[in-house]
């Protein structure tokens, strides 16, 4: 009975613990051309947009795990300002000012 | 911005808070959220919840103020959060199923010494009455984000910096990012210190999925975004189900799922999904539980092929899945259990045939010393079958035990009894029916 108590225990400690902060990560995405970043989190990972100082947008999915986002796609060239994002499970929607052209 | 099947948005213009939604195709639903004009650093915050909208803006009373739209079009009277303080700030606020969480800043400044404090009020939705509040004095902080988890706790990330003026001199001190959890109205545990590097911290971002939390930064000396995450256990995977799958003429379990929506769960490339399996005889003993397959996060369904004729028989297999995200956190198992053993088509036969209970009459009738009693059975249950004489007599129980349902026979032996009239009852749960015979020697 004591050795089924402390196996019980055992079990119980490691799956709290491994609920924890993972380590802080280095992502590949600058900020130095931005004037901010929205995030926004689902099943693909971290969804992050950049509203450039150039009035452009450029969106990134960043691993989850690893930090690391893959190649930038160009929302809006040019003309836009306060962009956000939000969405769900498996999309996403970015919402920005546009000068009218 | 924020979604929950559509797009709400909310904005100022001419100093007045504005709401807007979007399904898709147009964009419907004006309405002026502030009445009047809006206050002092004119901060609207939105946020979604359980069908309602919930709007928080500073007032130009000097005061906060929040409004609740309950899907789709039903707006709540304003609500006043806070009043008569110092140069308020909203800095946002969270929302659970129970709570609202407004932190906002204001301003302590009598010359020569200012200060500011940062406040939390925790706000009982049902009255907007503050049940509680917190403060942190020479705390500057006038922006933070929200995050409420599936287990309906709030998570806010703040950037803490003091500012202490004497008249003479700004004394900062020290800086932090640290993430503050909320369970139903109290604060859990210390808030933890998300980076602790004695440097500021800029365009902090905190976002979740399931109850995993993600935090998003700029250092202060480096313009490289960092990235911080709380791994938690997944969910236990929705809409777990088993069905059959046909090939050729054998039919076999199959197992579908709602993919997990933690990337950590979808990432896992080789072990996201975990099915085991185990079996038994029909309300016999169990067998050990066997792990069946390993499955990568982006697989929805499982087809167990070791498994003939299932639907239906005299066994049955009970498979149990687990969802486990890449840091090896294991979900809460979910179980489905299957019939199997039995030809389908011999299944569908038995179904037709027994779509009622029924009491048939004995064969031969008269008889001379032995008939056959046949009956069906729609449902499991226990059965009884007795004989009785003329005058009520119990002669002898034929059956008297639990059976699946189905369509049996039995026979009744009479040799011992005299010839006469006897009758005979069946019993099945709410089932009960009696026949007569004749027995003549």
């Amino acid at each position: 009975m004591f050795k089924k108590i402390i196996v019980l225990l055992v079990l119980i400690t490691s799956i709290v613990l491994s609920q924890s902060w993972n380590d802080i990560k280095t992502t590949n995405i600058s900020l130095a051309n931005a004037n901010y970043a929205e995030m926004f989190s689902n099943g693909f990972g971290n969804n992050v947009i950049l509203q450039n100082t150039n009035g452009s947008i450029s969106y990134y999915l960043v691993n989850a795990s690893t930090g690391l986002a893959g190649n930038a796609i160009t929302v809006e060239t040019s003309g836009a300002s306060l962009a956000q994002i939000t969405g769900e499970a498996e999309k996403i929607y970015v919402l920005f000012k546009r000068i009218t052209k | 911005m924020a979604y929950d099947g559509k797009i709400h948005i909310t904005y100022s213009l001419n100093n007045i808070a504005y709401y807007y939604q979007y399904n898709g195709s147009t964009w419907t639903g004006s309405y002026n959220v502030s009445n009047s004009g809006t206050g002092l650093s004119p901060r609207i915050e939105m946020l979604t919840t359980q069908s309602k909208v919930y709007v928080v803006f500073n007032s130009s009373s000097g005061s906060a103020k929040s409004r609740e739209l309950t899907l789709p079009s039903t707006w709540g009277s304003i609500q006043t959060l806070y009043s008569n303080v110092n140069q308020p700030k909203v800095a946002g606020f969270g929302v659970d199923a129970n709570y609202m969480y407004l932190y906002y800043s204001d301003l302590y400044n009598i010359s020569p010494d200012f200060y500011y404090t940062f406040h939390t009020n925790i706000i009982l939705k049902s009255n907007y009455q503050t049940v509680s509040y917190l403060y942190e004095s020479y705390n500057y902080t006038d922006f933070v984000q929200t995050t409420t988890t599936a287990n309906n706790k709030v998570h806010t990330a703040y950037t803490w910096f003091g500012i202490l003026g004497d008249g003479y001199q700004t004394l900062p001190y020290e800086p932090g990012l640290v993430i503050q959890t909320w369970n139903n109205g109290s604060i859990e545990g210390e808030n933890v210190e998300v980076n602790y590097n004695l440097e500021y911290y800029y365009n902090v971002e905190v976002s979740s999925t399931s109850n995993d939390i993600f935090v998003l930064w700029k250092p202060q000396n480096s313009s490289t975004l960092k990235y911080r995450q709380y791994d938690a256990a997944p969910l236990a995977p929705n809409n777990y189900a088993v069905s059959v799958y046909r090939s050729e003429t054998n039919y076999y379990p199959r197992l579908s799922w709602s993919l997990n929506n933690e990337p950590d769960v979808r990432g896992n490339s080789s072990n996201a999904y975990k099915i085991e399996r185990r079996t038994r005889p029909i309300s016999g003993q169990w067998s050990d539980w066997s792990t069946m397959a390993n499955l990568s996060g982006t697989t929805s369904s499982y087809i167990d092929y070791s498994i003939s004729n299932a639907t239906g028989g005299d066994k049955e297999a009970e498979y149990r899945i687990t969802a486990i995200d890449i840091g090896n956190n294991p979900s809460p198992a979910q179980s489905v259990t299957i019939e199997y053993g039995m030809n389908i088509a011999e299944k569908i036969k038995v179904e037709l045939l027994v779509s009622n209970y029924s009491l048939n009459q004995n064969y031969p009738n008269p008889f001379n010393p032995s008939t056959k009693i046949s009956y069906s059975i729609k449902e499991e249950g226990f059965v009884t079958l007795k004989i009785y004489d003329i005058l009520g007599k119990e002669i002898v129980t034929l059956v008297n035990e639990n059976k699946p349902a189905g369509i049996y026979e039995t026979e009744f032996n009479a040799s011992s009894l005299p010839s006469g009239m006897y009758i005979y009852k069946i019993q099945s749960g709410q089932f009960s029916d009696v026949k007569k015979m004749l027995l003549t020697k």
